[in-house]
């Protein structure tokens, strides 16, 4: 019952929250106070999801009593939890952000609604375990994002927004059709029992090459290397919270997605070429990525293109296939949600303050605000990879998984990428924080507690990840291995479907 | 769009395709049908009688529903949540025959739930569509 109740909260509350936040439409700090309640008990579920599934528990619920031959279930083990308990804290802090940095009315009147549907959305996919409920939960993520990303309606933003949406048209289409491929070739859209059949063998080509289009659609969200053009130009045009929400989010959901299905179906992939290819694609998503960033001329536009790169690491570690390295990846995972939230936060409140995004537009933040600037400096420092903050950890240990794994090109590589981010974010701090202050025409706009919180507890929480990096690793090192070892995640959804779970025939 | 054609043709169309759609949603749990559709065919019927009777200056009158989208959503998340307050999993339906004989009703708790949906599809579609024939945000 307890165990139920906590795999069906990430998607029922916010679902309900939505609902009942629908008819408050108009009464934004009403709202927002609802959502804040909400979002606690999401975060207080998370953290007991979190302890419950610690041990190697792995939680499933299928819905409806249904068996998961036929049905729908939603798991929960330890790499869930962990991912649900980093997203509840990113938008618990967006939530509080939203309050000072939302303009206008057309902004405030529809965000907390839409911010609770994407949250069904990342928790759906995140518990789901089976792939069209999968395709659902995306689905239910775009929407609340297409309509997110136009919020405001301003002209450029629309016209920035439209690849945005084409390109995830396309690949929600590519993904239906594959999961109908899937389905066809391998009788079962479960992702255990998939697991199974791929393991034993027999399957026509059709499958793998379904399963390869379901992996580049994965890609095309996570936003890699060649199929990430779609994100630098939409992200900064988008309000800062929007933008934020979604670095800390969206593409966080599709390095999910390739973390729990990569390990479960391609492992016994036919031919051996996924492991090198992958590496490939994030060596050179690291490096494409961090170039642009270094190209661009607003803070956020910096901030976005880095998206692209720091995804690069996390596939690096999941594409090297050892315990490790795939720990190392997911660390980088959790630490990069919180330092690029907070970064994109103090970003905007840099905008609010000069009226531009504009690098060298203004300068002297750090002499006015210099609260402000410790969030971006704490924040940005880690994204760079400096001791003894997060980010620090997470390159140290994918360096190591890097080298114990014999990848020593994309491992040198990650260091160069390493140096050009400090390069970059020394950029943005010189442009904006450093030197006598001048062009701040709105200087006391920045002034906002829950902005200046939101932005500074996330710093705050990059250094405490990066205090405790060792208690926190080697539980992520116990999650890889349950990841990579498939057989417990299988045997539990399997176990679900002995117990007969249904009372009588429909 | 003022047309007599179009105004009568929209007037015989609505009661029927109301009760098309609640056929729809009746038979909807052992059958073909369901809220999803039930609810695309009751706005498709409303949407069409809003354009054949309202003329271009009365667009205020036309139909503000976005209520029965958060109202549908709570009935359907709620029939699944019963089931989880009497223990058992999410959206788990009960099943029961009213009446003896030739004259017995199977009914089901996933009645209720395509009530939800049903509610959820009339207002978002018949808000859409309102939103692009009006040109002003939908409240």
């Amino acid at each position: 019952m307890m165990d139920s109740l906590l795999v069906l909260i990430p998607v029922g509350l916010p679902l309900i929250t939505a609902a009942l936040l629908l008819p408050l439409t108009g009464r934004a700090r009403l709202q927002q106070a609802a959502a804040l309640v909400s979002g606690g008990v999401l975060l207080a579920s998370a953290m007991l999801l979190c302890a419950r599934t610690a041990r190697g528990a792995i939680l499933v619920l299928p819905l409806g009593g249904w068996s998961p031959r036929v049905g729908i279930v939603w798991v929960a083990d330890a790499l869930a939890a962990v991912m649900l308990l980093f997203v509840t804290i990113v938008s618990y802090a967006t939530l509080l952000y939203a309050g000072g940095s939302l303009r206008g009315e057309r902004e405030r009147r529809y965000f907390y609604p839409l911010h609770q549907f994407l949250l069904v959305g990342v928790g759906g996919s995140i518990v789901t375990g089976d792939i069209f409920n999968l395709f659902v939960f995306f689905e239910v993520m775009l929407l609340a994002s297409f309509a997110l990303i136009a919020l405001g309606g301003r002209a450029r933003q629309v016209r920035m927004g439209v690849p945005y949406v084409i390109v995830n048209l396309v690949g929600s289409a590519l993904f239906l059709a594959a999961v109908g491929a899937i389905y066809g070739a391998a009788g079962t859209v479960n992702m255990a029992e998939l697991s199974l059949r791929a393991g034993g063998g027999g399957l026509p080509g059709v499958f793998w090459g379904a399963t390869a289009l379901v992996l580049i659609v994965f890609m095309v969200k996570t936003a890699l290397f060649p199929v990430f053009a779609w994100l630098p130009d939409s992200y900064p045009e988008a309000p800062v919270t929007v933008n934020a929400l979604f670095a800390g989010l969206l593409t966080k959901v599709g390095v999910y997605t390739l973390f729990r299905t990569i390990p479960l179906l391609g492992g016994t992939a036919p031919g051996g070429w996924l492991q090198p290819a992958l590496v490939a694609i994030a060596a050179t998503t690291m490096l494409v990525g961090v170039l642009g960033a270094l190209g661009r001329s607003t803070i956020r536009g910096v901030l976005s293109f880095h998206i692209v790169s720091q995804v690069g690491y996390m596939i690096f570690g999941l594409a090297l296939f050892t315990p490790l390295a795939l720990a190392a990846g997911l660390f980088h995972t959790l630490h990069n949600m919180l330092a690029k939230t907070a970064l994109i936060f103090a970003g905007g409140v840099a905008e609010r303050i000069c009226g531009s995004g504009k690098l060298y537009a203004m300068r002297g933040l750090a002499r006015t605000e210099p609260w402000l600037a410790a969030g971006f400096f704490v924040a940005a420092m880690s994204l760079a990879g400096m001791p003894p903050l997060s980010g620090f950890w997470g390159k140290w240990f994918l360096v190591a998984g890097g080298l114990a794994a014999d990848a020593p090109v994309a491992t040198g590589i990650s260091l160069l990428v390493g140096l050009f981010t400090l390069a970059s974010m020394l950029k943005i701090w010189n442009a904006v924080f450093w030197g006598e202050p001048e062009g701040q025409r709105y200087p006391g706009r920045g002034r906002h507690h829950g902005m200046l919180g939101a932005t500074l507890s996330l710093a705050a929480m990059t250094l405490l990840m990066g205090l405790f990096a060792a208690p926190m690793f080697s539980h992520l090192e116990r999650v890889a291995t349950q990841l990579l070892d498939v057989t417990p995640y299988v045997a539990a959804v399997r176990a679900a479907e002995r117990r007969e779970v249904h009372a009588e025939a429909p | 769009m003022n047309s007599f054609l179009l105004r009568q043709v929209a007037r015989g169309v609505l009661p029927v395709a109301v009760l098309f759609a609640i056929y729809l949603l009746l038979r909807g749990h052992d059958a073909p049908g369901g809220g999803f559709v039930a609810g695309l065919v009751t706005s498709a019927a409303v949407v069409l009688h809003a354009l054949a009777n309202v003329a271009p200056s009365e667009r205020a009158r036309r139909p503000r529903v976005l209520g029965s989208v958060w109202l549908g959503l709570l009935v359907a998340a709620g029939t699944g949540l019963v089931a989880v307050a009497a223990g058992g999993p999410f959206l788990t339906h009960s099943h029961f025959d009213v009446g003896s004989g030739p004259a017995t009703i199977h009914l089901s708790t996933t009645l209720l739930f395509d009530v939800g949906v049903f509610l959820v599809v009339v207002g978002s579609t018949i808000t859409t569509l309102a939103a692009f024939a009006g040109g002003e945000n939908p409240r």
